[in-house]
């Protein structure tokens, strides 16, 4: 294993985000204040407590994970897009570094900006809500292990991305409708039962109530499912990636 | 070891969209030559040079750098490469100290600001060295990739076109760096288009066209055996299609 190789590679990629942090951090905590304020503060008195949380209390784990779901993918996506674009992808390809070096490289770098991200968010959440944790260690192992699926994920859409607009493809037509669909601003016992059976096979519903179980204790799905479904996806991705890399595609001729 | 440092033996290559890019090419390249492979655009080149450095994969065929296989013990033979590649590579948005620091910290070393610093002044870059890749001109960053090429003091070099846009003065400092590197002991593979440059580097040459090699020859023996300019003997074999005396 090469280690420094591997850390070097992690490093860069934290130091790329660190240096706009403007876009990278200050976009979505402002996205998120502004949603906590909407419709947490002003709208959510008039909507009354869900499941014995206020509102903002309610919505604020789900809000958070869509944060944490969008940098995952899109941090990772974009830069693997860039690095085609000025070619400097070859840097590490003629490296002495492993397909599993370099794919965790870039997933656990990206992996680690999202928890950054999340945690910048619920301290600035904690202005409007009281600080609250219910089980501190299955919400920072899951937030891991969901960031590390969303950005296996971009990477392979980074890898298959001939161009920026297909890059908009997923977060635009995938992630964002499930994520709304996914109970960020609802319980899914709200649903017709129709909908609550349809919903149990969005992928994004495990995440945000996995998220909010490790907030509160409440959730619309069993916690360990959410952890199991997370950590399989994980695995499969894991090896899918592999594969794309040992096959070569679209990154070595 | 014998005193190949690159061997390549049938190497084939047809790309996925039927392009056939290598036909049974074969190569030797001894240890602290300078090799220079010419021919024109599409040739083949950098298709070699891709195989050899794991960018590329062979349809058939034997590679073998300093005796191991590129994709088997890739850990061994890209330690021993440094590629220069055709097109500008280098992160613009960093400073060129950095850029070199990253490269070498890809290859497991640490402890690297005082050999940053070496390899800077080496290729006339120590000035610029906080300066920031997007801000340098050609020359410059073309100087910055050699810099990253070499930070791991590989034994085999790969310059695919090094001096292409590069002003005379810079042309003349880099030739002195290849110069210097052989004179160290290292092995350089260069393709060029300036004949004069092969002229006057290469210690044997190839010609490639349409993926075979039509001609491996000392330089000086080819020179001296057809009695003309490096630039003739290259339109009579590239563009004539005359097979070589």
């Amino acid at each position: 294993m090469n280690y420094i190789g591997l850390y070097t590679l992690i490093k860069k990629e934290l130091v790329r985000f660190i240096r706009v942090p403007l876009q990278t951090i200050g976009s979505p905590v402002v996205t998120t204040v502004l949603y906590f304020a909407v419709f947490g503060a002003s709208i959510g008195s008039r909507i009354g407590p869900v499941q014995g949380l206020s509102y903002t209390e309610f919505i604020m784990p789900g809000l958070i994970m869509m944060n944490v779901l969008m940098v995952s993918f899109t941090g990772i996506s974009s830069g693997i897009m860039i690095a085609k674009m000025l070619n400097t992808l070859t840097d590490i390809l003629i490296a002495p570094l492993s397909n599993l070096e370099i794919i965790l490289g870039f997933t656990v770098a990206s992996t680690l900006r999202s928890i950054l991200t999340a945690l910048v968010i619920y301290l600035s959440a904690l202005f409007f809500l009281p600080f609250h944790i219910a089980h501190p260690i299955y919400l920072i192992t899951f937030v891991a292990l969901v960031a590390f699926v969303f950005s296996l994920f971009g990477l392979i859409v980074g890898v298959w991305a001939n161009n920026f607009e297909q890059l908009t493809i997923v977060p635009t037509f995938l992630i964002t409708p499930l994520t709304f669909l996914g109970g960020v601003f609802y319980s899914t016992a709200m649903l017709p039962p129709i909908f609550q059976t349809i919903s149990h096979f969005n992928p994004i519903l495990y995440a945000i109530n996995g998220m909010r179980y490790g907030f509160y204790g409440i959730s619309d799905v069993h916690p360990l499912s959410a952890y199991g479904i997370t950590i399989g996806l994980a695995v499969i991705l894991l090896y899918f990636t592999l594969y794309l890399f040992r096959i070569g595609y679209k990154i070595r001729t | 070891m014998d005193s190949n440092i690159l061997h390549i033996r049938n190497l084939n290559k047809i790309y996925a969209n039927g392009f056939v890019a290598l036909k049974d090419v074969n190569l030797d390249i001894k240890k602290g030559e300078i090799f220079g492979l010419l021919g024109p655009n599409g040739a083949g080149k950098t298709t070699i040079i891709n195989i050899v450095t794991g960018l590329s994969s062979k349809t058939s065929g034997e590679v073998l750098v300093m005796g191991k296989d590129p994709i088997k013990d890739f850990r061994f033979t890209r330690a021993k490469i440094g590629l220069v590649q055709q097109e500008i590579n280098n992160d613009p948005f960093m400073k060129i100290n950095e850029i070199v620091k990253i490269q070498g910290g890809y290859y497991g070393l640490t402890n690297l600001d005082s050999k940053v610093d070496d390899i800077l002044r080496t290729v006339q870059l120590y000035d610029k060295r906080k300066s920031i890749g997007r801000h340098l001109s050609g020359g410059m960053k073309r100087r910055v990739m050699i810099a990253k090429a070499l930070i791991h003091d590989p034994e085999i070099i790969f310059l695919d076109e090094p001096t292409a846009g590069v002003d005379v003065e810079l042309r003349a400092n880099l030739w002195e760096v290849i110069r210097n590197l052989r004179e160290r002991g290292k092995t350089i593979i260069l393709t060029t288009h300036y004949l004069e440059e092969a002229e006057e580097l290469a210690d044997r040459i190839a010609f490639i066209n349409h993926g075979k090699i039509l001609l491996v020859e000392d330089t000086k023996s080819l020179l001296a055996r057809y009695g003309t300019k490096m630039h003739d003997i290259y339109l009579d074999i590239i563009q004539n299609g005359n097979s070589p005396p």
